[in-house]
């Protein structure tokens, strides 16, 4: 990566900078939880409550099986739902709406087809009222460091899935977020893309550290990617294990050819077999 | 053959031996030219009255296009308001399915009482005809814009008129041109018959007062004309369409 020449020099700096933030926690749930239908028949428990932070500048794999109540936590923390009762806090605010210093991804890339590559970045801005003319040479450098120079006009029909879901990394961090949400971003692409966006999130993310929330169902990207792997049960969902990732940073995928890495997927994998067992 | 050219080689070859049929049709059974003049008649009537038929066609498609476009304006503000408001929308919605699902022709005269004989009643009889198609293909559009779209905009904290006018409008033009191809054959549709009923002028008149004196070729004349600025005016649309489908990237 061109990147590692700098590496060294932003770590130190990224050091500096999370241990000054360490004592502050970002994101606080307490007694979070989601049913959906309540007073009916049919009720469902899609989160039992669930307590949790996050410290500024961490970043967080919410891991679980499908179904588990995951991708609704994240979404009440991005405040796009609210919860059935606890709170969310994010910035020692509560949570009730969304905000513009969050910045989201979605499972699909959910572009808009008729915008190019940079004007779907350039759309975070669009969307909250924001000139967006000011920050075209910021989205152009972002799609440049995903590796999608020359590709900045074409309309996401003539992107690859990969592609898209890099437009969308950029999209989301164009205007700088403090926190970052992420719902099984790359769980629709083949399994050596997916190796791919994880190393291209990582060098974003390492470049800056903001605090992030990373939804997945694979051990491996969440051990990967993260300072600490929270592992969910079945629906209703709640957490079971809370591992911290000791692996130094900047991190590449040579990473995960380690004893340590693998005990450390082996024993979450361990969990959440159990956790399965009828 | 290549494809392109099969498609277009084809309908014209079937056209063209459908006209030779009927003009052999016409020296073989020596038919009246009042019941079915041959097609070379008709040609001859179109040349010799060129003149004419081209001054009775302006004020038709003048109707036309300003009742097509009338129908856009309003087909558009009109979904885009109901866009915004549940309590309008469920109050207006199904009352406008239920109006077209009326026979449209059949209110025509209304128009006629209500605004007099002259361009007016032209104008509102095209655009109301028009304006179905176009209210409903637009209702249709902006109601399946992709929701995960919507929840982004809400994500960034885009407020509904942003929402609206960044994400759902553009989202909703294939729709709205589908709308807009059936609106604008309804709309010559409605020009012809309001001049049925009542117009100093225009190729509806034409084929009324040709019919009065017999004059089949004529009134076949004034048909083939019809034919060329309804297929003018519908290929226009769809050059329309082919843009946007573009721009959407397709």
């Amino acid at each position: 990566m061109s990147a590692a020449g700098a590496a060294p020099m932003r770590a130190v700096v990224s050091l500096a900078e999370r241990a000054a933030a360490r004592s502050v926690d970002h994101v606080a749930l307490d007694g979070v939880a989601k049913i959906y239908n309540p007073g009916t028949r049919q009720p469902v428990e899609a989160l039992a409550p669930t307590s949790f932070t996050i410290k500024a500048g961490e970043f967080v794999a919410l891991l679980g099986p499908s179904g588990c109540g995951k991708s609704t936590l994240l979404m009440m923390v991005a405040g796009l739902e609210a919860p059935s009762a606890g709170s969310i806090a994010v910035g020692g605010k509560p949570m009730t709406a969304p905000r513009p210093e969050i910045g989201i991804m979605f499972q699909d890339p959910t572009l808009l087809p008729w915008k190019s590559a940079i004007d779907n970045v350039l759309f975070a801005f669009q969307a909250m009222n924001r000139p967006v003319a000011l920050h075209r040479d910021r989205a152009a450098a972002l799609l440049d460091r995903v590796g999608l120079a020359g590709f900045h006009d074409r309309k996401p029909r003539q992107l690859s899935g990969g592609m898209r879901q890099r437009v969308a990394i950029c999209r989301a961090l164009v205007h700088e977020p403090e926190l970052l949400l992420m719902d099984e971003p790359f769980s629709a692409l083949d399994a050596l893309s997916r190796d791919e966006m994880n190393l291209v999130l990582m060098n974003m993310w390492e470049g800056r550290h903001r605090t992030a929330l990373f939804v997945t169902h694979s051990i491996r990207e969440a051990v990967y990617l993260s300072d600490r792997v929270l592992v969910m049960s079945r629906r209703p969902g709640r957490i079971v294990e809370d591992v911290r990732i000791p692996f130094t940073r900047p991190r590449d995928l040579a990473v995960g050819e380690t004893v340590a890495f693998n005990e450390i997927c082996g024993h979450l994998r361990g969990k959440i077999e159990r956790m399965h067992r009828p | 053959m290549s494809e392109r050219l099969r498609d277009l080689a084809l309908p014209a070859a079937f056209a063209a031996g459908l006209l030779l049929l009927w003009q052999a049709m016409v020296l073989a059974f020596h038919y009246p030219k009042v019941i079915l003049p041959a097609p070379t008649d008709v040609w001859l009537a179109l040349s010799a009255n060129a003149g004419v038929i081209w001054q009775q066609a302006v004020p038709t498609l003048r109707d036309t296009l300003a009742g097509f476009a009338l129908a856009t304006v309003l087909g558009i503000a009109l979904a885009s308001l109901l866009c915004f408001s549940r309590t309008l929308r469920a109050a207006v919605y199904p009352l406008v399915v239920v109006i077209q699902l009326v026979p449209k022709i059949a209110w025509t005269p209304l128009f006629i009482v209500w605004a007099g004989i002259g361009w007016p009643s032209r104008l509102a009889i095209a655009t109301f005809i028009a304006f179905f198609p176009i209210f409903i293909a637009m209702m249709s559009g902006l109601d399946s814009t992709d929701r995960s779209l919507v929840r982004l905009c809400r994500s960034m904290t885009a407020t509904p008129w942003r929402t609206f006018w960044s994400v759902r409008l553009p989202a909703s033009t294939p729709f709205l041109f589908a709308g807009l191809k059936v609106a604008v054959t309804l709309a010559v549709i409605g020009v012809i018959v309001a001049e049925f009923i009542s117009a100093p002028e225009g190729l509806g008149v034409l084929i009324l007062k040709s019919a009065a004196q017999l004059q089949t070729d004529m009134i076949l004349a004034a048909i083939a004309v019809l034919c060329v600025l309804g297929l003018a005016c519908y290929g226009v649309v769809h050059l329309g369409e082919l843009a946007v489908r573009r721009w959407h990237g397709e």
